[in-house]
C-alpha cells in the first residue's frame, strides 16, 4: 500500500482497496472537517510538502489529493 | 506507537464493547482549544494498553462554565482521572494571555472540582514561552512572568491536595522542541495549536498516569549480560577482556550499569537472564573492577543455556511477580522476538542500539511511573535481593515451619495511622495476587474511609534477614472486610493468618459480633481464593461471614504462632 492510501485508510477507517479517485467527503462519512485537517497535516509530513490553506480546502476527492501531492512532492508513490 | 497507529486504533472504538476488556477507565479532558484529535489519540492509546476508555470531553471553549456548574458533563462524568491542560502560547491571544484574573478563577474552580472528584486530577503546566518581543529576556515578558506565576500556583495546589498531580509540560517541550510542538496554521485556522507529535507525547504522559492509577506498573528489569551489561562475550574474552571501563565503548556499559543501579535504588527489582557458564559470570563479578552492579543487587539469577523465555517464566515464579510486571533487556533481536511471541505481556524494548544509547533509552521507558514513591518502594530492589539469600535458608532440607520459625518473623500492626496511608493506598493499587477484592484506592480515599470511621489496619513485617516493610493491609467498614491484601513477598509465612487473628480480636473488642467478607475473583488473585474458607469464614448469601464470638477463642494456625505480634 502506498503512503497516501495508508494515511487515508488509517485516518478514515476505510480499507485500502476501497480508496479510489472518487472517494470524497460526500461518499465517506468519516471524512469530516476534523479528519480533513488530520489528513492534510499527515500528508504534508509524509511527503515533506506544504499546502496553502486554500489549496488544501479546495480538494474535493482522493483523485484531487493525488494530483495536488504529485504537483508538490519530489518523489511520489500513491 | 505513532500518531497514525493511535488514530487507527481509535477508529475501532465504536465497534468495541466494554465487556471485551478486562478493565475500563473513565477519563475527563478539559482544554481551551479544539481537542478532538487529542481525544482520539488518547482513545487509541488507552485501547493500546488493553483498557476500555470512557472519555468525557468538555465541549469546545466551555471549560469555564463546565467547571462552575456542578451539573455539567464534566462533574457528571465522575471520572477516575481528569486531565486539565490549557494553552497560553505567545502566538495568539487567549483569556490566559490577556488577563491574569482568568487563570486565578479557573484554578480556584479546578480546586473546587478536585475537592468533589473521586479520582485523580492532573493539571498540565503552561508552556514557558521562549519567543516574545523581549528577545533573550522572554522570561521578563508579561506572558513569561504570568506563566511562571501560574505554574507556581498549580504546584501549590498539588501540594495542598493529595488527588491533584502536576504534569510538567515543559518536560515535553524540552524533548520535542518548541518548533515541533506548535502548529501555527492549526492554531489560527482551526484553534488546534499543537502538532500531532506533541499531542501524541502529551497523550502518552497521560497514559503513564493511567498505568499508575490502574496499577499497571512494571516492577522488575531482567537483563542479559553479554553486550548488554558489558561489551563482548565473557565466555570468549574472560573477565578482564570484556568491554567495561573508562574508554569507549566500555564507559557506555559502565554507565548503563550505573543507571540500572539507580533504578535498583529507587526500588526496581533487578534480575539476570543470560546464556553463559555461571563460573565465567562469577569471575566477572569478582574480578572486573569496573562492575558497578554486584551479584547482591540481583534478586534472581538465571545464568544457564536454557531458553530465555523459560528462564523469564521461572524468574517471575521465583520472585512471585506477574510476567506483566517485567521488562526484559537484551541486545539480541532473536531472543527478544521469542520472548515477545511467547509472553506478549512482558515489555521487551528494542535494545538493538549502540551502547551509548542504552542509558537514554532506559530512562525513556515509561513503564515505571508512579503517583508517589514511598520509603518501601525505594527499598524494594534490596528487599527482593535479600529474599534470594533468605530462600537459600528456606530451601535447606527439613520441615518448612521449622525454617520459618528460624526466620524469627515479627509483625507490628498499626491501626488508622495516617502516616501509613500513602503506602496503604499504594498496596491497594499494586497488589494483584493475594487480594480478596482488588479495590484500588488513592490516598484521599483512605483518608475518607478513616474520616468515615473505618478501621484501617496494616502490618510491618521483619525477620532476621531484614525488613519486608508494610506488606499487609485490611480495611474494615462497619464489620465488613472491604479490603484484605498482602504483598506476595510474605506469602506462605503465616503472616496473613496472624494478621486476621489480630483483626478478629480487635473487631470483637469493638463490639462487632460477626465479620463479613467477600471474594471477588480476578485473573490474578487465585492465591487468595481459598483464604476465607480456610480461616473460619462460612458462606452467607453472596459473601462470607465469621462469627467472632467463636473465632476469638480459636488459636490461629501453627505457622502464625511462630510470629511475634506487637501493636
Amino acid at each position: 500500500m502506498g503512503k497516501l492510501k495508508e494515511i487515508f485508510s488509517a485516518v478514515l477507517g476505510v480499507k485500502a482497496d476501497e480508496i479510489t479517485d472518487g472517494l470524497s467527503p460526500q461518499s465517506t462519512p468519516s471524512w469530516d472537517s476534523l479528519n480533513a485537517i488530520v489528513l492534510i497535516v499527515e500528508i504534508e509530513k509524509a511527503f515533506n510538502v506544504k499546502f496553502s490553506y486554500d489549496e488544501a480546502m479546495a480538494v474535493k476527492n482522493f483523485g484531487e489529493v493525488v494530483a495536488l501531492v504529485k504537483s508538490k512532492a519530489s518523489s511520489f508513490n500513491e | 506507537m505513532n500518531f497514525l497507529s493511535y488514530i487507527k486504533k481509535a477508529a475501532e472504538y465504536p465497534n468495541l464493547e466494554r465487556t471485551d476488556f478486562p478493565a475500563s477507565i473513565s477519563i475527563a479532558i478539559a482544554t481551551n482549544f479544539t481537542d478532538d484529535i487529542l481525544k482520539n489519540i488518547v482513545t487509541g492509546a488507552v485501547l493500546a494498553e488493553g483498557i476500555y476508555p470512557v472519555i468525557t470531553k468538555v465541549p469546545y471553549q466551555q471549560y469555564h462554565f463546565a467547571l462552575k456548574n456542578p451539573a455539567s458533563g464534566l462533574y457528571g462524568a465522575d471520572a477516575d482521572v481528569s486531565f486539565f491542560f490549557m494553552n497560553a502560547g505567545p502566538f495568539k491571544e487567549s483569556a490566559f494571555t490577556s488577563a491574569n484574573g482568568h487563570f486565578d478563577e479557573v484554578l480556584q474552580d479546578i480546586e473546587r472540582y478536585a475537592e468533589k472528584a473521586k479520582g485523580m486530577v492532573v493539571i498540565g503546566t503552561f508552556i514557558t514561552p521562549s519567543k516574545s518581543a523581549y528577545g533573550n529576556m522572554a522570561h521578563e515578558s508579561p506572558l513569561g512572568r504570568a506563566v511562571a506565576r501560574y505554574n507556581a500556583a498549580i504546584a501549590a495546589l498539588a501540594a495542598r491536595r493529595d488527588n491533584v498531580s502536576v504534569l510538567d509540560t515543559d518536560r515535553i517541550i524540552r524533548t520535542l522542541g518548541e518548533e515541533k510542538a506548535y502548529d501555527l496554521r492549526g492554531l489560527y485556522a482551526f484553534d488546534i495549536p499543537f502538532s500531532h507529535e506533541f499531542m501524541v507525547v502529551l497523550a502518552e504522559e497521560w497514559i503513564a498516569y493511567i498505568r499508575a492509577i490502574t496499577g499497571r506498573v512494571k516492577k522488575c528489569i531482567v537483563v542479559d549480560l553479554d553486550n548488554t551489561l558489558w561489551g563482548g562475550v565473557i565466555g570468549e574474552a574472560g573477565p578482564a577482556g570484556i568491554s567495561l571501563g573508562p574508554d569507549y565503548p566500555g564507559n557506555a556499559f559502565v554507565n548503563f550499569q550505573r543507571a540500572l543501579l539507580e533504578f535498583y535504588e529507587r526500588g526496581i527489582i533487578l534480575a539476570i537472564n543470560s546464556k553463559n557458564n555461571p563460573e565465567d559470570v562469577d569471575e566477572a563479578f569478582e574480578k572486573n573492577p569496573y562492575m558497578v552492579l554486584k551479584k547482591d543487587h540481583f534478586a534472581a539469577l538465571r545464568i544457564n543455556w536454557n531458553e530465555k523465555s523459560e528462564n523469564l517464566r521461572e524468574i517471575a515464579e521465583e520472585l512471585n511477580i506477574g510476567l506483566d510486571s517485567m521488562v526484559f533487556i537484551d541486545d539480541d533481536p532473536l531472543h527478544r522476538e521469542i520472548v515477545k511471541a511467547r509472553f506478549p505481556e512482558i515489555a521487551v524494548p528494542d535494545f538493538s542500539i549502540p551502547p551509548e544509547e542504552f542509558v537514554r533509552t532506559l530512562y525513556g521507558l515509561r513503564y515505571f511511573d508512579q503517583l508517589s514513591l514511598t520509603e518501601e518502594d525505594r527499598q524494594k530492589g534490596k528487599m527482593y535481593a535479600d529474599e534470594r539469600k533468605r530462600k537459600e535458608v528456606m530451601s535447606m532440607p527439613g520441615d518448612l515451619s521449622e525454617h520459618i520459625a528460624k526466620l524469627g518473623i515479627t509483625m507490628h500492626i498499626s491501626k488508622n495511622d495516617k502516616a501509613l496511608f500513602p503506602r496503604i493506598s499504594q498496596l491497594t493499587l499494586k497488589t494483584n495476587q493475594f487480594n480478596l477484592t482488588t479495590r484500588r484506592y488513592a490516598d484521599h480515599d483512605i483518608e475518607r474511609f478513616n474520616a468515615e470511621g473505618a478501621a484501617i489496619y496494616s502490618g510491618l513485617v521483619k525477620d532476621k534477614f531484614g525488613d519486608y516493610g508494610t506488606v499487609i493491609v485490611a480495611i474494615v467498614k462497619g464489620g465488613m472486610l472491604d479490603t484484605l491484601l498482602m504483598s506476595c513477598r510474605v506469602m506462605a509465612r503465616g503472616v496473613e493468618c496472624a494478621f486476621l487473628d489480630f483483626i478478629a480480636k480487635d473487631q470483637h473488642a469493638h463490639g462487632v459480633k460477626a465479620l463479613r467478607a467477600e471474594f471477588i475473583p480476578t485473573a490474578k488473585n487465585a492465591p487468595a481464593a481459598g483464604f476465607l474458607e480456610e480461616h473460619g469464614f462460612t458462606r452467607k448469601g453472596d459473601g462470607y461471614e465469621m462469627d467472632l464470638n467463636t473465632y476469638a477463642k480459636r488459636p490461629c494456625s501453627k505457622l502464625a504462632k511462630t510470629i511475634t505480634i506487637t501493636s
